[in-house]
């Protein structure tokens, strides 16, 4: 067996050795250890056969679907006087946030029955899916992060 | 940039550059009719659903307005909206993963994208049915991965761009982009191969 049969056979190399990403020595060690390897050929057989099946998919878009962005990109940048994303939902996000931390306790916390009338509310809040998807507030990545944080 | 047919030539891109910071929003209008094409097919590549695509790249575009009048030119517009739009694309996928995490919303990548179901003139209707069933199989694949694992993977994988090049779009080590795709490709294999077990 020669010195590049025996070396090292790295299965990241091998990926890269797919994608032609290594350099060219390497390369060519590669090459040659596959050739004398039966065991690795083998891995790198079913290796491309299985990214070779990973679709590559193409968008085809017209230029109806071009003008329509376009039109679309002109009003969003010419839209002036807006609210902040978040800004028309305050109440809401902060609603949000007490219903997720009182339903996350293990000990319920004390309601005044003034605070257990907004908390109702609140709670229908959570159990309204679709508004809980279209609530600008979730598009705060940080503020999503903060709240898996929290458990 | 590889992978990435430029849409005009520097010296063009110069020229357009000056208009648009003497004040001609016609220039930003061609600027985007230039690149929207690849924009909108880059984010949709990477994150599976024609609308947040569009989302994303528009936000792209509207950043790009608002960097142009100190764009220094060191990197090409392309460059510049690939990198924009790669970050913005990893930003979207974790805001995603993190709410169905919390609030049990159930991932929508598996079912046909509506605005996708517009057929191409001739097509046949098997045919598009498989593409789409494709399509969704391969979403769900990706979906597995981690954001920065999914971005790297199809930014290699489906964009053809080198290693190196992908390292500097997001700002990281090219050691860790390999691993990142190495990564990728091990998930999808096991994904693809429990898969086929699963299928009779």
């Amino acid at each position: 067996m020669t010195p590049s049969a025996r070396s090292d056979c790295n299965r990241e190399d091998l990926t890269l050795l797919y994608y032609r990403d290594l350099p060219t020595d390497r390369q060519r060690q590669l090459e040659e250890h596959l050739a004398g390897c039966p065991d690795c050929a083998a891995w790198y057989r079913q290796l491309a056969c299985d990214l070779d099946a990973v679709p590559r998919p193409e968008l085809g878009l017209g230029s109806a679907d071009l003008a329509r962005f376009a039109a679309r990109l002109d009003r969003r940048g010419r839209r002036t006087g807006r609210l902040p994303a978040w800004g028309g939902v305050l109440a809401a996000g902060a609603a949000l946030g007490l219903a997720l931390v009182v339903t996350r306790s293990e000990t319920p916390a004390p309601r005044q029955p003034t605070a257990a009338a907004q908390l109702a509310g609140n709670v229908e809040v959570l159990q309204d899916m679709e508004l809980l998807r279209n609530l600008d507030l979730l598009q705060n990545l940080a503020l999503l992060e903060e709240l898996e944080k929290a458990g | 940039m590889h992978g990435y047919a430029l849409a005009m030539d520097a010296r063009s891109e110069q020229i357009l550059l000056e208009q648009i910071r003497d004040g001609s929003e016609q220039g930003f209008s061609q600027l985007v009719a230039a690149h929207s094409q690849r924009v909108i097919a880059l984010a949709w590549r990477l994150v599976g659903n024609r609308s947040d695509a569009e989302d994303i790249a528009q936000e792209a575009f509207l950043r790009l307005h608002r960097s142009l009048p100190t764009f220094r030119g060191e990197a090409r517009i392309a460059t510049w909206l690939y990198r924009t739009v790669s970050r913005l694309a990893i930003d979207h996928l974790r805001r995603e993963q993190l709410k169905q995490r919390l609030f049990f919303f159930r991932s929508s990548e598996e079912e046909p994208d509506p605005l996708d179901s517009v057929p191409a003139p001739g097509e046949d209707p098997e045919q598009r049915l498989q593409s789409r069933q494709a399509l969704g199989r391969l979403n769900a694949l990706l979906q597995r991965l981690s954001p920065r694992q999914r971005v790297v993977f199809v930014l290699r994988h489906q964009e053809e761009m080198p290693l190196r090049e992908i390292a500097g779009l997001l700002g990281l080590e090219e050691g860790t982009v390999k691993a990142h795709l190495h990564r990728a490709v091990t998930l999808l294999r096991r994904e693809l191969a429990e898969h086929i077990e699963e299928t009779p």
